[in-house]
């Protein structure tokens, strides 16, 4: 653990001076997830201009969901977006043995190698997002709630995480341009909404086979609804079964890689 | 200009040279843009006290954000940012060397994928309206005009988006700008929310702006809610932004080339 933590340390040192380097596109994408947040934030300001409720949550409950949801995209923004975005390439051009010769999991070597400084600031913009939404609400809620609420919006970010890996990995066999990448991110416009507005097959399929709402909105619901403990349980579930998934399914495309060197 | 036909050939078999891509990444668009915009409004008219939102009933609020991904498609045209990175890594280099402008060029790969895009829309739209129930009234007039309010917006947010990937020439990145101008365009161009919906201060700011020129005039063109004669007020009143879009960005683009090194990063 402790060598994983050094490494991550040396990840986020090379990350910084990489940041640096590049300073017009630094401000840019701060600029740039900021606005995301504002949109995102005005969209459901408008929408409450005209109902009263969403799914049975007030408007402050959807806003600290929302602030739920943007925590994850930074989080996941910051700490794996950009090593993912380099996986397909590497894999298709066959440079992925120097990933695979290190004595540490190349997963997560691949992932976490570039730290986005930028959305690091992000991290905090968001954070500041939900003190705002936790403050602005009518209701007060106990601390372990919101403590629980926390933990499930981390949990959240590795569900995220484990099945963009997941959607990667077709490249192994595909090597196509990003696998089924492009339509996973179409997807998680599912986890965008609060997860009460989807019923039947959809919902089913929401928070079981592509559990988008155990992203963002099952940690809300942990924190509005009376039974925490059972929400959270059900997350932190379906998040081990899918880690078994993705390992196994990684390891699966390593099989199937063919390195270019001689 | 013989050579636009034979480079926009090209460019249309490049595009559809990966068409399972094309068609999948398509079809999942449209229908989780459409499935989430359906369950969405579906829970809003529910909270409502009301039937009519903005001016909306659930139906024609359907009608609407089925246009939208549409609409979308062919107004954004092709972004992948190609411009920047041509500028960025010195591919500018071969455009200035052909007997073509690049300018030219750019504005031609964005009819092509606008012209598949209408293309797509024909089929797909009225496939989507099957399937979620909607009945899609044909008015060949609104739709011959929404084609033509889609080539102007589509020119209009080209110009802006071109611009701002003309920022390449100082910056190293900067496909961010472009994802931003994203985010404003869609939202402020009606592609979140309906115009209608917003408070009656800011419509009457935003109508100042070319952003409801975008994707709201399109697609009320579209779907008929626009009258004949304003359909044509709002596609005069988009080309008219594009003048000064396009002024704004052929000056970019000069004063760019003057610092232009041909080198690439």
């Amino acid at each position: 653990m402790m060598r994983y933590l050094r490494l991550y340390k040396h990840f986020v040192k090379f990350s910084l001076m990489q940041a640096m380097q590049f300073r017009f596109d630094f401000f840019f994408k701060i600029a740039m997830d900021c606005i995301f947040y504002l949109v995102n934030i005005l969209f459901y300001k408008i929408l409450f201009a005209h109902t009263g409720g969403l799914a049975g949550w007030s408007e402050s409950q959807v806003m600290i969901f929302l602030a739920g949801f943007l925590m994850v995209d930074a989080i996941q923004m910051t700490v794996i977006s950009s090593g993912c975005w380099m996986i397909p390439g590497l894999v298709n051009k066959g440079e992925l043995d120097y990933y695979l010769l290190r004595p540490v999991s190349s997963l997560f070597f691949l992932s976490t190698r570039s730290f986005a400084f930028d959305s690091f600031i992000n991290v905090l913009v968001a954070a500041g997002i939900l003190v705002w939404a936790f403050v602005t609400s009518p209701v007060t809620y106990p601390l372990y709630k919101i403590l629980i609420f926390l933990f499930l919006t981390l949990n959240g970010t590795y569900l995220f995480f484990q099945m963009r890996i997941i959607a990667l990995a077709p490249i192994f066999w595909t090597h196509s341009g990003r696998g089924l990448e492009m339509i996973y991110w179409t997807l998680t416009k599912f986890g965008e909404r609060p997860d009460g507005i989807f019923r039947g097959v959809v919902r089913l399929v929401l928070v079981s086979i592509m559990p988008f709402a155990i992203m963002s909105s099952f940690p809300a619901r942990a924190l509005f609804q009376e039974n925490t403990w059972e929400v959270a349980g059900y997350c932190v579930a379906v998040v081990l079964v899918l880690h078994f998934v993705m390992v196994k399914i990684w390891n699966f495309g390593l099989k199937s890689y063919s390195s270019a060197s001689s | 200009m013989s050579w636009v036909l034979e480079a926009g050939k090209l460019e249309a078999k490049r595009f559809l040279s990966y068409r399972v891509d094309f068609w999948l990444q398509f079809a999942v668009n449209v229908m989780a843009e459409i499935t989430v915009a359906y369950f969405l409004w579906e829970a809003i008219y529910q909270g409502s006290l009301t039937t009519v939102i903005g001016g909306y009933t659930f139906h024609q609020m359907l009608m609407y954000y089925l246009f939208v991904p549409f609409v979308g498609r062919m107004v954004k045209s092709l972004e992948d940012f190609s411009l920047a990175t041509e500028i960025r890594e010195g591919g500018l280099n071969k455009f200035l060397i052909y007997p073509l402008s690049f300018i030219q060029y750019k504005i031609m790969q964005k009819v092509v994928y606008t012209s598949l895009a209408i293309l797509q829309s024909f089929l797909g739209i009225f496939i989507v309206a099957y399937i979620i129930g909607i009945k899609v009234n044909f008015d060949i007039s609104n739709f011959a005009l929404g084609i033509v309010a889609a080539y102007a917006s589509m020119l209009l947010y080209g110009m802006m988006l071109m611009t701002l990937e003309m920022i390449a020439f100082w910056a190293d990145s900067v496909w961010s700008l472009g994802v931003m101008l994203r985010f404003i365009a869609m939202f402020f161009g009606g592609a979140f929310i309906p115009l209608n919906m917003f408070p009656e201060w800011s419509l009457k700011i935003l109508m100042m702006t070319p952003f409801p020129y975008l994707f709201s005039n399109t697609i009320k063109t579209f779907i008929g809610e626009n009258t004949f004669y304003q359909s044509l007020e709002g596609i005069g009143i988009t080309l008219l932004w594009v003048i000064p879009m396009a002024l704004i960005m052929l000056g970019t683009y000069r004063k760019g080339l003057r610092q232009y090194s041909g080198i690439g990063i």
